[in-house]
């Protein structure tokens, strides 16, 4: 009985011997090209945000924010007149304090 | 070469060919940190070595949340695989069921006991090459292979046993 047990493992322990070397599936190769294509592809900036949602979103809301930004002081033109006034002003003071002015020229 | 060891690793077919594709993307992708300190071949059996046992370690860890929900009665039946037995597609048909019970000790054995079993039983390499894969002395390998036959013995003990 033993002996018998011992003889079926030493059996099975030797059915690999002769063993065929298993080849891969038709077009394997094939698949493994589209593969990795698929995923040089996936590597793109464009799929890099598109993959992640959130920091695309991220994106977009800077990019709305800085041209609300950008177009509410650009609608704001009354601010720029006030030194313009100032500068004005103190040209002429400048003029004065110097003697430069049309006045002070004789011919 | 790196499709039969990935299928008698994994022993299933279809995770065979998916764990394949891994293997050359990878090493596609790692050629250029290939420092030529082992031969490519070497190289290309580490990576299917270390991606096979990995999938195993999934496939592992998949099946025992699955039967752990069953148990509790969330998961569904279908998710647990039953397990079959695995017929490598090189095996001479008189040594056919042997051969799957051979299979199925060998998935009982370490890790490390099963890689160099399966690159010398199946793979047919020698036991330098498989310590330049396994990045080991030739000795530490004879060793693997010698507690590794023994282990099997056991189980296959066991098994006929229950048997008889």
């Amino acid at each position: 009985m033993k002996k018998d047990i011992q003889k079926e493992i030493e059996k099975t322990l030797n059915s690999l011997d002769g063993i065929q070397r298993a080849e891969a599936p038709a077009f394997f190769f094939t698949r493994v090209q589209a593969r990795l294509e698929k995923r040089s592809q996936s590597n793109s900036p464009v799929f890099f945000l598109v993959k992640r949602p959130a920091l695309l979103v991220a994106v977009l809301t800077v990019f709305v924010v800085m041209n609300v930004v950008l177009i509410t002081q650009l609608a704001q033109p009354v601010r720029s007149q006030a030194p313009a006034v100032a500068v004005k002003g103190s040209l002429q003071d400048f003029a004065k304090a110097y003697g430069l002015g049309n006045d002070n020229i004789n011919y | 070469m790196v499709y039969n060891t990935v299928l008698a690793m994994v022993q299933d077919v279809q995770e065979a060919e998916d764990v394949c594709q891994e293997v050359f993307i990878q090493a596609f992708q790692g050629i250029r940190q290939f420092r030529g300190d082992c031969r490519l071949q070497s190289w290309l059996y580490r990576i299917a070595v270390t991606r096979s046992i990995d999938q195993q370690r999934k496939a592992k860890t998949r099946n025992r949340i699955a039967s752990w929900k069953n148990r509790i009665g969330l998961g569904n039946p279908e998710d647990v695989p039953e397990v079959t037995a695995f017929h490598h597609p090189g095996i001479q048909l008189e040594n056919k069921e042997r051969a799957a019970l051979l299979f199925r000790a060998i998935q009982q054995l370490p890790a490390n006991q099963r890689t160099a079993f399966t690159l010398i039983r199946v793979e047919g390499l020698s036991y330098q090459e498989v310590g330049e894969v396994m990045q080991l002395s030739v000795k530490a390998i004879e060793s693997l292979i010698q507690r590794g036959q023994e282990r099997l013995r056991k189980i296959l003990h066991e098994y006929y046993s229950d048997n008889s």
